[in-house]
């Protein structure tokens, strides 16, 4: 999947698909992180107060996400049915609704893994586990943007966490345009030394 | 190769360097990995919005923090490129030379298009400067202005730049060359020209080589 994906996106670059360089939009991010970091400052000088000053950073950068996540997803899934339509799901959907319902759930989280992590990040999500009562947990082995963070660096962790809070907020978006109200949370992948492996566990609520 | 260098040569000494800047561009162009411009252009828009929602009424505020991102991208947007070339640079000592390179290799480097130039020669007591015509905006696919910002509220108020991030850009990687420039959006498709103008005004060549504080002794 991986190849020929990358296959199509080099002779995209002629046909209508538009396309920018990738340090340009990396360039983008780091300053959209930076503005946040900026635009929340503490208030106080106690550490609690940087605590808190993270986190509105945090919220902010999810809320720039989710509006991305949102808009892209409408997008890509102008095209797509989840679910209900098909043959298979539709038999179940007389049987049981919710195991429809969860079907749909499933289905719309494996577009994102594929596609939608595919136009972001030019490749998939590595590892999808679900436990079939709507938790979706998906682990990325080396996500793009933090593959240049340096290792085993404290400040370098602290604006790798901040900045995961936008493709946090960009799964949340998306969800949220198929119609799956959800809480997306991260977190590094702590068996592994490399910084840019991490998870992000969607709730469905 | 050979012959890009050889071009680059003849092109400092002719002054057009147009044809050695094209095909620089889509040599890097094809070196690049590349990202879906929707989604730079919708985090772009979302990062308005944003910045648009802190600021509020304050549109000069805005234009400013988006012209201050759009310097700091193109201070590391000119390092990225000089490390991606893989001649030696066609070198802009002079500013106007500045003009076909940003416009035929840089732009489409990054954005993956190209802008054509307008050269305004500087007369008696004004300084040199040029214009970077766009059709296609990358940054605004998309985007339709409110009413409220496509014309000013009132005389002489200020209106809201949503390309400001380029005239940044610019400034940073032109600073990053000894250059301080002015840059400003004459016309954008936003507000209903049809075509983006950029204009980009020499103000100083900043004397090269260390601050006086590394002189050696």
């Amino acid at each position: 999947m991986a190849p020929s994906s990358s296959k199509d996106s080099s002779s995209d670059s002629h046909s209508g698909h538009p396309q920018v360089s990738d340090p340009a939009l990396e360039f983008l991010i780091a300053e959209i992180v930076r503005y946040a970091e900026l635009s929340c400052p503490p208030e106080g000088p106690d550490e609690e107060h940087s605590i808190i000053a993270c986190e509105m950073a945090a919220a902010k950068l999810e809320r720039i996400g989710y509006s991305v996540g949102y808009r892209l997803c409408e997008r890509l899934a102008q095209t797509k049915t989840f679910g209900t339509t098909a043959g298979a799901s539709g038999n179940s959907a007389k049987k049981d609704p919710a195991a429809a319902v969860a079907a749909s759930q499933l289905e719309a989280v494996k577009f994102l893994c594929k596609e939608f992590w595919i136009e972001v990040f030019r490749k998939q999500i590595d590892k999808l586990q679900t436990n079939h009562r709507g938790v979706f947990v998906l682990k990325d082995s080396e996500l793009r943007w933090l593959t240049r963070f340096p290792n085993n660096q404290e400040n370098a962790r602290v604006t790798a966490i901040q900045l995961l809070a936008f493709p946090c907020g960009m799964l949340r978006g998306a969800l949220a345009n198929l119609g799956i109200p959800s809480v997306v949370s991260c977190d590094f992948l702590t068996d592994q030394q490399n910084m840019a492996s991490c998870s992000f566990n969607v709730k469905i609520k | 190769m050979a012959s890009a260098a050889a071009s680059s040569t003849s092109a400092v000494a002719g002054g057009s360097n147009k044809g050695a800047a094209i095909a620089t561009g889509s040599a890097l162009w094809n070196r690049v990995p590349k990202a879906n411009a929707e989604l730079f252009a919708l985090t772009y828009g979302a990062l308005v919005t944003e910045v648009l929602r802190d600021f509020g009424d304050d549109i000069n505020a805005v234009n400013e923090q988006l012209d201050k991102m759009g310097h700091s991208m193109g201070v590391r947007c000119v390092d990225e490129y000089l490390a991606k070339l893989s001649t030696a640079a066609p070198p802009c000592s002079k500013f106007l030379d500045t003009a076909e390179v940003l416009a035929k290799s840089a732009f489409k480097m990054f954005l993956g298009i190209t802008a054509d130039v307008v050269i305004h020669e500087g007369t008696e007591g004004k300084e040199d400067s040029y214009s970077l015509i766009m059709t296609d905006n990358p940054l605004a696919i998309f985007v339709e202005l409110p009413d409220q910002y496509q014309s000013p509220a009132g005389e002489g108020q200020p209106l809201l730049e949503y390309n400001s991030l380029y005239c940044g850009l610019i400034r940073g990687a032109l600073e990053m060359l000894n250059m301080r420039v002015e840059c400003k959006f004459v016309k954008s498709t936003l507000r209903g020209d049809d075509v983006n103008e950029i204009k980009v005004a020499l103000k100083e060549v900043v004397a090269e080589g260390a601050g006086a504080e590394y002189q050696e002794e």
